[in-house]
């Protein structure tokens, strides 16, 4: 739109072609100023209504209209080459763009234009055409317009270039209308070398023609859209413009993604208008996390505005992106496209204050994290090289241009905030639908409680697989100052993770990807109760592009977890990420001298990060035993990669190492540092040693005398030690292991020493990840207290700070046993070396320790003797010692203690007794006791007498049940909140360790020192609320066990007890029913039912899936589903038929809850309904035992109330449940009855 | 009550049901309903299984219909009044009576013309004639279900019903026309 003044940029509705070049008046407009890099260049002019300036122009409007203005239309034939023309229906406008001059001067314009060097600009227009006579006739326009029965078929192609190229957006507008392009020259372009493409080309004296029909031809849709790329087109509202328009949200769901011609060279796409989009590629990217479609736009798509935003929303305005990632996008097929456009907006948000923009988007010449991550994942067949607009539409021609990916491999990485909440929203979804109409409880105790104390009385875990979600979890894992747990964060927030086998060398630096998990969900009944829903959808596109930070889920972020183990946690290393190689050297233990600890003991955190910072002393404290020995490192090294290790090669490193070609020159930096520690002049042994050590002119003198001649006595045993961290590749070196006992011979049996690390503020990973029972190495430094420290027996401990600088590596040995033969009393040989190195290499999930220590058969024996040997010694001690309570383990246990301790002085107090041990099981089920733990406890004559109200206080009290070898086992006490492991509760595996052995049944006690560590955890199916028995007992129908009789009812009391009968009977009624809640869903403990075959009724006891298939759970899976539902608020629902008199369907059934409230009316009417199912069944087939007088009276006596008709009855106890098979018992009895008449 | 077969639902054939003893009720109870005997045996539940060959429906009444076995058409009622009726309102639970409608719909819903039915109710009498207030309904959808109902039936007038100590003689059984029986039997 221009004046005399100025032109500016214009978009106009109800477009005429012939308007073009008349003055206009505009009556309604909308003007957006480009937000533009400070240029004042205008803005956009959008023009919604508009008139002709001189009326008569409405009247005669020119049929014809010049491509090139300036040139009449009237000149015919002056171009004898120019005599084509088409007419046909617009289908499609390419982009506009260069051709190279040399291209043009070969083929198109050789004639016209031979000499000319400039770049043609030009866009290809492909028309339907008719092929009919009249069409191809050279009749006038005016007739071809009032023949409407044309079908237009055949696609033509003309190509708009020189002085007609500015009719681009024109012919853009002008999709789907007919018209006619004359005076064209037919050209055989020759796309690439082998491909060719006739076409029409404007010249300047071509003229185009637009008919007045008002109806437009659009190519009709195919009736069933498969989502899988087709072409088509859609008219929808703007809702939202991301990633700088290069994704835009259509109505609901539907994201348009545009090419980097489209959207830089669209201005009106502004959110609030309509659009309509042509010839655009269908696909549904099947996510999993969300269901949308997506429309590709390609070369050949254009979008028309049709109406203007009325909104005031800033239209884009984007230069064509040069970076390497605008290209990667436009290379990807559309679901990745998009896949890449949310990751791209995710790692900002994850990463923001931490990374640049230009670190993640990258720049023109080099890659950012997006790329680098996405090409990662994605597999190198999916790219496309992206083609100029001539062969992209030719190609597009020729094959549809969507080859599209499956999008399941493609997971989707979020913030971590928006994932937390997804999970829980997830979750309420699934409650909802499950309790569409449940009451909310009145007073729902547990909201007034602190979140953390609810932990016992959580009605329900909720699991959410990880392979359902379809979501990576991307981030670092840190400790969180407030709760002192574990967990991956990201900028946006973090979630708690589990992982049973943390090593030592997680670095909190790195980024961690984590594919496979399983999200655990406690208190969900807290979340259940929160039942008013967001209707939006809590992961969409829209909400990770504008990452609206929920609110909520800053309360409930402690109750949900990630669960995975350490393999699944991919460290991705980006090249560019700012990388530690501080950190990249302590991966591998320098040479030097170690100390060998084993950790015995961890004692649990207190109190609150937080208030350790404020005290200055940290109260994280673990237990370790000094072992006697010494480990000494040598310098020298090789470095084997674990991908390509061959037997040759680890052959030549053991020679290598073993024969020492180098030998001068491999403890000469040791003895240097020897040097400069001898100088501080101690008498301790260790020292001497060192000084030994030195004496020696090096140390594989030693080693090569020990070969020769081997014996216990020695101080040293020379060993390889294989060092792990690195990945990839395995470091070896050899090692010395020097007893440091007072003897210095390996055989006397020295006791090891106990102290306590205490670890300091920034080293609290450290402690995270040591592990209980494991052995470690930790650097000789001459300040420590390990050299200082007398061998001062048991009754002292010393205590020994570790502060981050302080490495510690997880060390395993490995023993000659397998392949060595027992006598063997020397040293390894080479070849056995070799063979541990190949075996390593194989195995090596086997042993996730930093270094490996491989040792001579009888070596490792000796240690073993050793550690057990402390072990033992020490458990007997420490049982005895517990109650003197000369442990002081930091403030906060002290504190704990301080009860126990005055009670000791205190004869009015009995202290429990008994001996600290270490318990490993299944954990069944978690309850509190609260106030009532001496009443629960008063079976234990020791427990009996205790007072733990100094305990309780501020502490939660619980029985924990735990299966341990098939026996349960109850563990009574109180854990501090800080103690309580992420995750634990019922269905995990894990180890008690110094719990108290109360000296009664199967009855245990967690003291402040005990700890407790998280094994495993069971990970449920998604389905776990549904039904899980095994249905083939119900299919499986007409085997009855062969020593069972089929009888009447009646006949019972002629059968034999020790038979098993069988009945085909009914369900009439079902007296009482048990359902109780377990670690899957729901058990049914116990059922009783009334059956009939018509001679008679009894009574039948059943329990788990015989009554479930009585109560027909299996034929309606959402009865057992609410069941579940319903039993995750109570922990054991009772019905009874309280009838005097049982009869279906009048039954009188009372239900009754053990968790003290009173069960919704709701869930109680589900139950009934269940029960009244239950009586109207099927036929089945019991196989059952008669029951003697006694099993009958202990039931009845607990579970019948006075019904009438039962007493009289017979009692059996079903051990089968199985549908007849009509054809087959019609057979046997019709036998059976022509047996008996013939009698 | 010792006689075992009083509470259960007795498996007769139509014929048999149809032919039971009527006694009007000699006892003291104020209800005067008739007690029903076979062979001097009281009875006062049945199950049934057939053809449905009638089906009249008064919608938030009763839903009356035959049970045609092959050897006569049982007439049951199956009561669909539940929470209009006073004399159950004053007895039961608005909850426990919706429930019981609730399934009396679906069993009406279920009882169409030409399905095979499986149906216990109580044996009661209207207008003279021996009526089935029917408690649940079944559809059988194998065929040999109606066979095997037959065999049950003789099965148990042999084994249970004709054994039975009782008060007086009754129809016999017999054995109803069978050649057809053995024929499907024998498919």
């Amino acid at each position: 739109f221009s004046d005399d003044s100025a032109s500016v940029c214009c978009d106009l509705l109800q477009f005429q072609a012939y308007a073009l070049g008349k003055q206009i008046r505009v009556t309604a407009w909308n003007f957006v100023p480009f937000k533009c890099h400070g240029k004042s260049r205008a803005g956009f002019l959008e023009i919604i209504k508009w008139c002709f300036l001189d009326p008569n122009e409405e009247a005669n409007q020119m049929d014809s209209i010049p491509l090139v203005p300036n040139r009449s239309c009237g000149s015919y034939g002056n171009n004898s080459k120019a005599r084509y023309r088409v007419y046909g229906v617009v289908e499609s406008v390419g982009p506009v763009s260069v051709v190279p001059c040399t291209m043009v001067a070969s083929v198109s314009y050789s004639d016209l234009n031979s000499s000319s060097k400039v770049k043609m600009l030009g866009f290809v227009v492909q028309l339907m055409c008719c092929e009919c006579r009249l069409c191809g006739s050279k009749e006038l326009i005016s007739d071809l317009e009032s023949d409407s029965g044309h079908s237009f078929t055949k696609k033509e192609t003309v190509y708009f270039c020189g002085g007609a190229s500015p009719w681009h957006p024109a012919m853009t507008k002008l999709i789907g209308n007919r018209v006619m392009v004359s005076q064209l020259k037919k050209k055989l372009a020759f796309i690439t070398k082998e491909d060719s493409w006739v076409m029409h080309v404007t010249v300047d004296v071509s003229v185009l023609h637009v008919c007045r029909v008002s109806k437009k031809w659009l190519p009709c849709l195919k009736s069933g859209m498969k989502m899988k790329g087709e072409c088509g087109t859609y008219t929808g509202v703007i809702k939202g413009v991301y990633m700088q328009g290069m994704a835009l949200e259509l109505d609901h769901d539907v994201w348009l993604l545009l090419t980097d011609e489209l959207h830089t060279l669209m201005h009106g796409l502004r959110v609030g208008a309509v659009i309509s989009v042509r010839n655009v590629h269908f696909v549904d990217p099947q996510f999993s996390w969300t269901k949308i479609v997506i429309l590709g736009a390609c070369v050949k798509t254009s979008i028309i505005v049709e109406s203007f935003s009325p909104l005031e929303t800033a239209c884009n305005v984007v230069l064509k992106s040069q970076s390497m990632l605008g290209q990667f996008i436009q290379s990807l097929p559309f679901s990745a496209r998009l896949w890449l456009l949310l990751l791209v907006s995710s790692l900002r948000k994850m990463f923001a204050g931490s990374l640049s923009d230009k670190e993640i988007l990258g720049s023109k010449h080099e890659e950012g994290l997006a790329q680098m991550y996405a090409s990662s994942l994605l597999p190198p067949s999916v790219f496309q090289s992206e083609h100029g607009s001539f062969i992209g539409i030719r190609k597009h021609d020729l094959n549809c241009c969507s080859g599209d990916l499956h999008c399941n491999i493609l997971k989707l990485v979020i913030p971590v905030s928006v994932f937390i909440h997804h999970c829980i929203d997830t979750l309420e979804r699934t409650l909802k639908s499950e309790n569409r109409c449940k009451l909310l409880p009145v007073g729902n105790h547990s909201r007034v409680l602190p979140h953390l104390a609810r932990y016992s009385s959580r009605p329900g875990r909720k699991t959410i697989p990880g392979k359902d979600v379809g979501i990576t979890l991307l981030g670092h894992l840190k400790i969180n100052p407030l709760t002192t747990r574990l967990q991956l964060v990201d900028a946006t927030g973090g979630i708690d993770v589990l992982i049973p086998d943390l090593p030592l060398t997680w670095n909190a630096e790195e980024i961690y990807e984590v594919t496979e998990y399983d999200i655990f969900v406690d208190g969900i009944g807290e979340l259940g109760d929160r039942l008013e829903l967001l209707e939006i959808e809590s992961l969409s596109c829209r909400t990770i592009f504008n990452y609206i930070q929920p609110a909520r889920e800053r309360e409930l972020s402690s109750s949900i977890f990630a669960y995975f183990h350490w393999n699944n946690a991919k460290c991705r290393k980006f090249p560019r990420y700012p990388c530690r190689d501080k950190k990249n050297e302590s991966l591998v233990p320098k040479p030097g001298c170690y100390h060998l600890l084993r950790v015995s003991h961890k004692f649990p955190l207190q109190g609150k990060y937080s208030n350790i910072m404020k005290s200055d002393k940290s109260n994280t404290s673990v237990e370790a035993k000094v072992l006697p020995f010494d480990l000494l490192l040598s310098e020298k090294r090789e470095i084997l990669h674990s991908y390509n290790v061959s037997r040759d090669k680890t052959k030549e490193i053991s020679d290598y190492l073993i024969n020492g070609n180098n030998e001068e020159q491999v403890w000469s930096n040791k003895r240097q540092k020897l040097d400069k520690e001898s100088a501080c002049a101690s008498k301790d042994d260790f020292f001497t040693s060192i000084n030994e050590l030195r004496a020696c002119s090096n140390l594989l003198n030693i080693s090569k005398e020990n070969k020769r001649s081997f014996d216990l006595s020695s101080d040293d045993i020379s060993c390889l030690a294989n060092f792990r961290r690195l990945q990839h590749e395995n470091v070896i070196c050899t090692a010395v292991v020097r007893s440091k006992s007072s003897t210095k011979s390996f055989d006397s049996k020295s006791n090891a020493r106990k102290v306590l690390l205490e670890f300091s503020l920034d080293s609290l990973f450290t402690y995270q990840s040591l592990k209980i029972g494991d052995c470690y190495i930790i650097e000789h430094c001459t300040k420590d207290c390990f050299c200082n420290m007398k061998d001062a027996g048991f009754g002292s401990r010393a205590k020994f700070r570790v502060g981050s600088g302080k490495l510690i590596f997880s060390i395993s040995f490995i023993s000659g046993k397998d392949s060595v033969s027992p006598s063997a009393d020397v040293i390894l040989t080479k070849e056995q070396i070799e063979g541990f190195l190949l075996r390593s290499n194989v195995d090596s999930p086997d042993v996730s320790s930093d270094v490996c220590l491989y040792l001579p058969v009888n070596l490792t024996d000796l240690l073993d003797v050793n550690i057990i040997e402390s072990e033992y010694s020490e458990m007997h001690k420490y049982a005895v010692s517990e109650e003197s309570a000369n442990v002081s383990v930091g403030p906060g246990i002290v504190a704990g203690r301080t009860n126990l301790c005055c009670g000791s002085q205190n004869s009015n107090f009995v202290f429990p007794e008994g001996n600290l041990i270490s318990l490993e099981g299944d954990v069944v089920d978690i309850h509190d006791i609260g106030s009532s733990l001496s009443n629960a406890c008063s079976s234990a004559a020791s427990l009996d007498s205790l007072q733990l109200k100094g305990l309780i206080q501020n502490r939660k009290s619980l029985c924990i049940h735990v299966l341990v070898h098939k026996h349960m086992v109850k563990i009574f006490g109180s854990i501090s909140k800080h103690a309580y492991p992420i995750g634990f509760g019922p269905g995990v595996t894990a180890t008690f360790h110094r719990i108290l052995d109360a000296r009664s049944e199967n009855k245990f006690m967690l003291l402040p020192v005990s700890f407790i560590v998280i094994k495993s955890i069971k990970v449920h199916d998604k389905q776990c609320t549904d039904w899980s028995f095994n249905l083939s007992l119900l299919k499986d129908a007409y085997n009855p066990s062969p020593d069972s009789v089929s009888c009447l009812i009646s006949q019972l009391h002629q059968c034999p007890s020790n038979k098993q009968i069988m009945l085909r009977c009914r369900v009439v009624a079902v007296f009482i029913l048990v359902l109780e809640r377990n670690t899957t869903a729901f058990d049914i403990p116990l059922a009783g039912f009334l059956l009939d075959d018509g001679s008679s009724s009894c009574c039948c006891w059943a329990n788990a899936e015989r009554a479930a298939a009585l109560l027909r759970l299996h034929e309606e899976p959402t009865t057992s589903r609410n069941l579940g539902r319903i039993l995750r608020n109570y922990q054991k629902i009772t019905v009874k038929n309280q009838g005097l008199f049982i009869e279906s369907p009048f039954q009188d059934l009372a239900v009754s809850v053990t968790s003290g409230n009173a069960i919704y009316q709701y869930d109680e009417n589900n139950l009934k309904f269940m029960i009244f199912n239950a009586c109207a069944g099927r036929v089945w087939n019991v196989v059952a035992s008669l029951m003697d007088a006694e099993e009958v009276r202990q039931l009845g006596n607990d579970y019948l109330t006075e019904t009438t008709n039962l007493r009289s009855l017979r009692n059996i106890w079903a051990n089968q449940v199985s549908c007849p098979r009509m054809l087959a018992e019609a057979k046997n009895m019709l036998q059976e009855l022509r047996r008996s008449s013939c009698l | 009550m010792q006689n075992p077969v009083y509470n259960s639902y007795v498996k007769l054939l139509a014929f048999d049901l149809l032919s039971l003893t009527q006694t009007p009720s000699s006892s003291s109870s104020s209800v005067s309903e008739p007690t029903f005997s076979r062979r001097g045996i009281p009875l006062s539940r049945a199950e049934t299984l057939g053809t449905v060959t009638l089906r009249d429906h008064k919608p938030h009444k009763f839903l009356r219909f035959l049970i045609d076995d092959g050897t006569a058409s049982v007439p049951c009622i199956l009561w669909l009044n539940h929470m209009t009726s006073p004399y159950l309102a004053r007895r039961r639970r608005p909850d426990d009576l919706r429930l019981i409608a609730d399934s009396s719909a679906r069993f009406a819903a279920e009882v169409r013309v030409g399905v095979v039915a499986r149906v216990r109710g109580r044996i009661g009498c209207y207008n003279g004639k021996v009526q089935l207030t029917v408690s649940d309904v079944v559809v059988e959808r194998d065929p040999n279900a109606e066979i095997l109902h037959w065999l049950d039936c003789i099965n148990l007038a042999r084994n249970c019903y004709n054994v039975l100590p009782g008060l007086g003689p009754g129809p016999d059984p017999g054995l109803p026309p069978s050649s057809t029986r053995k024929e499907n039997l024998a498919e």
